[in-house]
């Protein structure tokens, strides 16, 4: 049990972290030179013919506030996933979720008559749900007392390399579209504008909600089925309900900066360390963390190959690669 | 008898020698000495821009991969070759089409067909030169190249002097040091030809120049708006393959009015396909041309 205080005074360093990482994001390594200063003219008197203060509002102010959502998004759909099956390394990016989506994704951007039908968001979460769907059959989730985590994984594996293969297929076929789709598998944030922000931010928002009021199954849960059941938890509706969440979490997010791995497996594994075990607990601080590190690649994504951009989604792979060998490592799976 | 015989045996040997040695080209390609004893008359070309320079010859290929689309072959190229075989894509041309057409001469991308470069050569002797993100003196050495292996060796010279004074003649209607900046926007993503790229160093032939370069000297680079603005070129010319492209949504944003080309209305539209998938003497003309037609009106 983690002393209260000690989560308080956590936290609370955790959000003055957020809140740097997130000032520092709105001014560096920018290509037109912007200044801490015009960060601070562009809220207090703002100057719509000033460039730097216009890229601040236009520009950086969405991208960081979708960069935020989006790192609590994944982490929360990662905590909810591994809770779910009770298995370490579940996150949308094992368990197929991001492969698919992309798939869906590629396969809309690059057949001129499914983009006029689908549009590549509703594209995404139906490939998701579907590589999602496929994975819990054949990793026999829904069974009652199923309880063989590395089948899932397995089948999770098997499922993200079909999709792999066949978005790589389509990308060859369609060689014009394929540095685009490329871009977005890779997960970036430049194109992160208020139009993105608008519909993503309701969406990501209810999911958030919904992830903190399923906190305490998710607790119960971790018991064993069959004591959780005893204890008056309806199974398949928690896990109908959880699914649904992450489906709703990770294809917002993946429609509205591409495909960002990582965050959903390693950030939840990072609250737990700090927080311990009680879902209610370690789900937020799993979100803060979530959102201070997308934040954080966002703002490194311009920095390594400045003054081009690099995808926010590569660097979280070179932080979360090795972060993730570290937990490996320290047993603390 | 005997010695007449041999006499004439031996000069037949000869001329025939002689006539062989007459015809055999040998020039440098991308992967060394290339040797040729024959005129070819069955070429397939893989890149547009090595059909650009068979027809700036007059010279008519069999086959060209055209991406299964024979529009996106530059029209004046058309007009000299009349029809052809498409042999499929650039990027991935059909080896069984090529060889159905029996060709005696294949010419490749460096940049594309590398790793098909043995399966070429056993169809047909394959020349393999620079094309895709090649720039524009480079293009110009391969058609000298292609000249000399298609045994045209003097018209080419003759054409590319003439190029030379034709692009002389559009850079004097054009304002010389002006910064034109060239893109391709696709729905998503905005690509900037650099200082590297074959359209950016039209421009440069220009006598304008071109603001993005690159510091890894790749030929094009997507950019983002932000971007855009710190470049911020006199002259924004852009190929839109979709609308509405990025460009055509950038419109509506605030920033988009702070570029200078877009207060001073300065920005154009150009065919994509031609600025951005044709390369050569003829297409460098297109593109001067338009240049010069949009330059006469702004």
């Amino acid at each position: 049990m983690t002393h209260p205080l000690r989560s308080l005074s956590l936290g609370l360093l955790l959000s003055l972290g957020l809140v740097l990482i997130s000032w520092w994001n709105l001014f560096a390594w920018s290509v037109v030179p912007v200044t801490e200063l015009d960060v601070w003219h562009a809220v207090s008197a703002f100057d719509s013919q000033a460039i730097a203060q216009r890229i601040v509002i236009d520009l950086r102010l969405p991208r960081l506030l979708t960069a935020l959502l989006v790192g609590a998004s994944l982490a929360a759909a990662g905590t909810i996933m591994q809770g779910l099956t009770r298995n370490p390394l579940a996150a949308p990016s094992v368990l197929g979720v991001n492969a698919g989506a992309a798939l869906g994704m590629a396969l809309v951007s690059t057949l001129p008559f499914l983009y006029g039908a689908l549009g590549t968001s509703i594209a995404a979460m139906l490939g998701g749900g579907l590589a999602w769907l496929l994975v819990m059959l054949l990793g026999s989730a829904w069974r009652m007392g199923g309880n063989e985590h590395g089948r899932l994984v397995l089948a999770g594996v098997a499922i993200s390399a079909l999709c792999a293969a066949l978005t790589k297929a389509v990308v060859i076929m369609e060689e014009d579209q394929a540095a685009g789709v490329m871009t977005w598998l890779a997960g970036s944030l430049a194109d992160a504008r208020w139009q993105t922000w608008q519909s993503f931010w309701p969406v990501a928002v209810v999911g958030l909600i919904g992830a903190v009021l399923l906190t305490p199954s998710l607790n119960l849960l971790q018991l064993g089925e069959d004591n959780a059941r005893n204890l008056g938890i309806n199974l398949l509706y928690s896990k109908l309900i959880g699914s649904v969440l992450v489906l709703v979490l990770v294809g917002a997010s993946i429609s509205a900066v591409g495909s960002i791995g990582f965050v959903g497996l390693i950030v939840p594994h990072m609250a737990r360390l700090l927080m311990g075990q009680d879902f209610r607990i370690f789900l937020p601080v799993a979100m803060v963390l979530g959102a201070a590190l997308v934040t954080l690649a966002d703002t490194l994504s311009r920095a390594v190959t400045y003054p081009m951009e690099t995808p926010a989604g590569a660097i979280l792979a070179l932080i979360g690669a090795p972060f993730f060998i570290y937990l490996v490592r320290k047993r603390t799976l | 008898m005997l010695i007449s015989a041999f006499k004439r045996l031996s000069l037949l040997v000869c001329s025939a020698l002689l006539a062989t040695s007459v015809q055999a080209v040998t020039v440098q390609d991308s992967k060394g000495p290339f040797s040729l004893d024959y005129e070819p008359k069955r070429i397939v070309v893989l890149e547009f821009s090595f059909a650009d320079a068979l027809a700036s010859v007059g010279v008519v290929p069999v086959g060209i991969a055209d991406d299964k689309d024979k529009n996106r072959v530059l029209p004046a190229v058309r007009d000299v070759i009349g029809d052809w075989q498409s042999v499929g894509t650039r990027s991935q041309p059909s080896l069984e089409v090529i060889a159905s057409l029996n060709p005696d001469l294949i010419i490749a991308d460096i940049s594309r067909h590398e790793a098909v470069y043995d399966d070429l050569q056993k169809i047909a002797p394959t020349l393999i030169l620079p094309s895709r993100r090649e720039t524009y003196q480079d293009n110009l050495k391969a058609a000298a190249i292609i000249g000399k292996v298609v045994g045209k060796d003097t018209q080419m010279t003759e054409r590319l002097a003439q190029h030379q004074q034709f692009m002389d003649a559009m850079a004097a209607k054009l304002p010389a040091k002006a910064s034109v900046q060239f893109g391709v926007a696709r729905a998503d993503a905005l690509f900037l030809h650099t200082d590297d790229s074959y359209a950016g160093g039209v421009i440069q032939a220009l006598g304008m120049q071109t603001p993005a370069s690159d510091r890894d000297d790749s030929a094009y680079r997507q950019t983002s708006l932000e971007q855009l603005l710190a470049i911020n070129p006199e002259y924004i010319v852009v190929g839109n393959y979709v609308h509405p492209s990025i460009v055509d949504q950038w419109q509506n944003e605030p920033l988009w009015s702070l570029l200078q080309a877009v207060s001073h209305q300065r920005i154009f539209q150009v065919d994509p396909n031609v600025w951005s998938r044709c390369r050569g003497v003829m297409a460098a003309e297109h593109m001067a041309t338009d240049l010069a037609r949009i330059f006469a009106k702004s």
